[in-house]
């Protein structure tokens, strides 16, 4: 048998390995869009690929930024994306606790069964009626028609997500609060929130992220070049008969870094063991 | 307690729907300010309407009208810059106010899709000839005949090009952009395997030792993807095949089948497509790829010659060592057979429900003039009277003549079928007679499907 | 009278529960009301009716024949298959992935953070652009993937990964896997740190083994959220339609056909919006069926945990 410090050793050493080649797997294409991003035309376009850049150049990631409106369209995104979250949260999280709570009645039941089948319409079958909708209530050509359907499509998960985590937050929290004289809503405010940072944090990061990276509404809703999201213009440099894949891969490193350190700055809100103790305890 | 629970949520809910109806109302609080426009489109009209240039060009046909206009160019290429200065010239000279916005072809399709069974398209695009059929039939484009009638310039373009936007004697678009296709021929590859540029098809099958001399594939195809019936239908018109034939009553048919011979002629084709990777005169790993990668193996001379169009002039700068000794010659066809090309002609369409037709045929009829079409499509002009010295332009302008075009019905059940025609030959390894009465079949069946199908 | 009063009770708090209920639910149907019934109804109604956007000569009450003609359609089988492929392998895929990233990243060791970034990265790509960039660099001639693994002599040849049909699903599959799993991989670490410490210490001073207390302690903490996301993306990957549109269009030869990508060619290449709709109705009835299950087993999950 092997000691217990040994055990550990070879735990740890298993984890570095494990972690090592994932990440190696994750970060390349990366790190490839990075390296087209800072090579010229002529070294793109080479027959042999190579990883090593011999002239580096930053023309393509100027040329994105400078010439393209690119920093408009990233406020745009970032405006859309924003509002899309938070909204998705408020209603998730009054959504999420009803199904937590309250799973066993009909009206909840039903409310649930919606919100799956609204997830099950393939994106190409809603274009036109979409569409429709929002040139009938007025909202073609302004950030409001992304901001309503984004929510609106993140607003299941986020609820389920939400409702799962309540689902772990005892119930006799809830009833001291009570006690105490707290209605329904400063109850969840005040006790279950402040316990549901990390699922808070990783649920509305997903609908952020979903926001940031949506492509076919992005474009069939506008058709004006002031509320253009990133990812339709990500896809310009794919043009009709060449691609552009040096201002391709420049344009998509420079829409992945305000994610990442996005990502970087909340992420201790949901990983470094905030929770400990406080639940369940 | 609980009457003040429920207060509470109350408040809750009535904010959330305060912000939602708030976001509601101001979209549609825009649409009452607007003296004239239609209530679909107020965010469009409040952006546009410049009221100051509007008092300014009065005198002007354009009055400080708006066009709505959709483009594919690509950022930073050739053509926006060209097209940019133009459409500040056109809107000085005019008095219209463009309004472009930049997409890419598919994005577009999906959009018109969308925005024209709303009731609101734009005024003018840019888009693809294989749209021409279903966009007629879908009753959305707008009949541009009159406006032909008063267009003195269209004697300029080449008559293929126009004859390539009519439907029944009518004119659906006004032309923007041509290219061709040819043999595009790497000189020091062919050297070095000690050949001729191949004239006919027998000439290609030919190559079968190119590999082991210059180390390349000679040929290529593009057997997946767009642009495979596009080369599909030029191999089929060097037979004298169309995909579908006009009948007495207006409508479509695929007529092969009536007819043994236009069948067998058909199989020889798909012969051809099998013999190509048979002999290994194509990368047998070719038969799944689509233009993408084709096209960047001739531009890095894995290939030593392949049938594709001018944008590869782009090649020349991104790969100066491999394009340098490039040549545009004829396509080979068999000797059975006669030469033919696929001829491009990219349209501009205007809907029937634009809201700005004049506006969008003055825009698009000078998309087409002399000077913008050599400020932004210099070698590869809709037009007899704009080109360039390079190879690029009149490598290709000589093959005009011989060019075919698909026919304006409904294509995607079409194309869809010959892409499949050319799988089953080459992965599937069904014979090419079995493929070209398939086809035949399938394009018939597709046409019914579209109520195009003559009885 | 106590045992009125005491039903009086249990009424109100009943009443209360279901006020509480239709008053929290409410923003939430409404969006949803809003946007997607019109274009769920329109699917379903479309379904049985004759609707053509070229062919006007089409119109009326279809009855069966839109579900006839998607079942006559030669790929019909063939992409339900592949559907069932792809949904599984990559919810397998993604799943056991992110499960195995998510424990290892909850422990606590040196260089941590930078893994987490690393790994979360390709959920940050959009996937359109990740489709793009994976299709260049699997191409057997011009990229990258195939010249480093014929530099390392791990292949002798390059592969043509997605032009060749017995591993282009596999490839989709694996691409799909390496864009989603990480957010499994938050998802799970934000659930981890809801399990008391003590719990495991307490076990791991049982002797209880690593996969023992990651067995019995860890994945029945997991449960919910498990049957969350697994459910989740059951249903996006088997609606999704970009990621193998971009890579292969389907191909080659129809090997990574699914049916939205068939009703995407249905509604988007033939303008038969009847027979695309038919084809959304069989699979949202199809996803329904699988609905029930989850519907089960999340009823149960959460009677444990209460």
């Amino acid at each position: 048998m092997l000691g217990r410090k040994a055990c550990n050793r070879l735990t740890k050493l298993i984890t570095y390995i494990l972690l090592t080649m994932i990440s190696l797997v994750c970060v390349f294409p990366f790190l490839w869009m990075v390296i087209t991003a800072l090579k010229p035309e002529t070294e793109v376009r080479q027959a042999v690929p190579s990883l090593i850049i011999h002239q580096p150049t930053i023309e393509n990631l100027l040329k994105v930024l400078f010439d393209t409106g690119f920093v408009k369209y990233m406020r745009n995104s970032f405006v859309v994306a924003s509002a899309a979250t938070v909204l998705s949260m408020i209603i998730a999280v009054m959504a999420g606790y009803v199904l937590s709570r309250y799973y066993k009645r009909r009206i909840v039941k039903l409310s649930n069964v919606g919100m799956m089948i609204s997830q099950m319409i393939p994106g190409v079958l809603l274009l036109v009626p979409l569409y429709i909708t929002m040139q009938k209530i007025g909202l073609l050509e302004s950030y409001f028609s992304l901001i309503l359907a984004y929510t609106t499509f993140v607003i299941p998960l986020c609820t389920f997500m939400m409702s799962s985590f309540f689902d772990t937050v005892p119930i006799e929290l809830e009833e001291a609060a009570e006690m105490d004289g707290c209605n329904k809503f400063t109850t969840i405010v005040r006790v279950i929130l402040p316990l549901s940072v990390p699922s808070l944090v990783s649920t509305g990061l997903y609908a952020f992220i979903n926001a940031w990276n949506e492509f076919m509404f992005g474009y069939v809703f506008l058709s004006t070049d002031k509320y253009r999201t990133i990812t339709p213009a990500i896809m310009l440099f794919k043009g009709a008969n060449i691609t552009d894949w040096g201002g391709l891969m420049a344009a998509s490193v420079i829409a992945v870094i305000p994610v990442t350190f996005i990502f970087l700055f909340l992420q201790r809100y949901f990983l470094e063991g905030l929770m400990s103790g406080s639940v369940k305890g | 307690m609980r009457n003040h629970m429920k207060n509470h949520l109350k408040k809750w809910t009535a904010l959330l729907l305060a912000g939602v109806m708030s976001m509601a109302l101001t979209a549609c609080g825009s649409e009452n300010t607007q003296p004239s426009g239609k209530d679909t489109d107020a965010g469009q009209e409040t952006q546009t309407g410049a009221p100051a240039d509007a008092g300014q060009d009065t005198a002007k046909a354009g009055n400080g009208e708006t066009i709505e206009f959709w483009t594919t160019w690509v950022p930073g290429g050739d053509i926006e810059a060209g097209s940019l200065d133009m459409i500040e010239k056109f809107e000085a000279e005019t008095g219209y106010k463009v309004n472009y916005t930049v997409y890419t072809y598919d994005m577009l399709h999906d959009k018109v899709i969308s925005a024209a069974s709303a009731g609101n398209p734009p005024d003018l695009i840019w888009g693809l000839p294989e749209w021409l059929g279903e966009f007629h039939n879908m009753g959305i484009l707008e009949d541009l005949t009159p406006y032909y009638e008063k267009w003195e310039d269209k004697d300029a373009v080449y008559e293929s090009v126009l004859s390539a936007l009519q439907i029944q004697d009518h004119y659906y678009a006004v032309p923007h952009e041509m290219t061709l296709r040819a043999l595009e021929v790497h000189k020091d590859l062919n050297a070095k395997a000690g050949v001729e540029v191949p004239k006919t098809w027998e000439d290609v099958l030919a190559l079968t030792d190119y590999y082991e001399k210059a180390g390349v594939y000679p040929y290529g195809i593009a057997a997946a993807g767009v642009r495979s019936p596009q080369e599909l239908i030029v191999y089929l018109a060097q037979y004298g095949l169309e995909v579908c034939t006009i009948q007495d009553d207006g409508k479509y048919k695929n007529t092969w089948a009536e007819n043994p011979e236009d069948l067998a002629k058909a199989a020889k084709v798909f012969q051809f497509y099998k013999d190509l990777v048979d002999k290994g005169v194509v990368d047998p790993a070719s038969v799944t790829w689509g233009y993408e990668e084709t096209d960047e193996n001739f531009a890095t001379g894995y290939t030593g010659m392949y049938v594709t169009g001018n944008w590869l002039e782009e090649r020349e700068k991104s790969n100066p060592e491999t394009m340098g000794d490039v040549d545009i010659c004829p396509i080979p066809y068999p000797s059975d057979g006669q030469p033919a090309t696929y001829i491009e002609a990219k349209p501009q369409y205007i809907f029937s429900d634009s809201k700005n037709k004049e506006g969008a045929f003055a825009l698009a009829s000078a998309v087409c003039s002399k000077e913008w079409q050599e400020a932004a499509f210099a070698s590869h002009s809709a037009r007899k009277d704009v080109f360039t010295d390079t190879i690029w332009s009149k490598g290709f302008a000589n093959l005009a003549d011989d060019g075919v075009v698909f026919p304006p019905v409904t294509l995607g059940g079409i194309t869809q079928a010959m892409i499949d025609s050319i799988a089953m030959v080459l992965q599937d390894g069904k014979s090419p007679e079995d493929a070209a009465s398939w086809l035949s079949e399938a394009i018939n069946q597709s046409l019914a499907d579209s109520g195009e199908l003559s009885e | 009278m106590k045992n009125k009063q005491r039903l009086h009770k249990h009424k109100n708090r009943a009443q209360r529960e279901i006020t509480t209920s239709v008053v929290m639910l409410l923003p939430a149907i409404l969006f949803l009301v809003l946007l997607i019934a019109y274009p769920v109804g329109k699917v379903f109604h479309d379904a049985f009716s004759y609707t053509h956007l070229v062919n006007k000569s089409m119109e009326g009450f279809a009855g069966l024949e839109n579900f006839k003609t998607v079942m006559r359609d030669p790929h019909f089988t063939q992409a339900i298959k592949n559907t069932v492929v792809w949904t599984v392998f990559s919810v397998a895929g993604e799943y056991m992935v992110g499960m195995l990233t998510a424990v290892l990243l909850n422990q606590k060791f040196k260089g941590r953070a930078i893994f987490r970034t690393c790994i979360f990265i390709p959920w940050l790509v959009p996937i359109i652009v990740a489709g793009m960039t994976w299709d260049w660099m699997l191409n057997p001639n011009f990229g990258i993937v195939n010249y480093i693994l014929t530099q390392l002599h791990l292949v002798d040849a390059p592969v043509n990964f997605l032009g060749n049909k017995s591993t282009a699903m596999a490839t989709v599959i694996f691409v799909n896997i390496w864009r989603s799993f990480p957010y499994y991989t938050i998802s799970f670490l934000a659930a981890l740190q809801s399990i008391p410490k003590d719990l495991n210490e307490a076990a791991s001073i049982d002797g209880a083994g690593m996969f023992r207390r990651f067995f019995s302690i860890t994945m029945p903490q997991m449960k919910t959220v498990s049957l969350v996301i697994i459910f989740m993306h059951l249903i996006w990957t088997s609606i999704n339609f970009d990621f193998i549109w971009v890579m292969t269009e389907g191909g080659p030869n129809y090997a990574t056909e699914t049916l939205p990508l068939m009703i995407y060619r249905y509604s988007m290449k033939k303008f038969n919006v009847g027979a695309a709709s038919a084809l959304s109705t069989m699979m949202i009835a199809m996803m329904t069926i699988l609905f029930i299950f989850y519907y089960r087993m999340r009823t149960q999950a959460a009677n444990d945990s209460n």
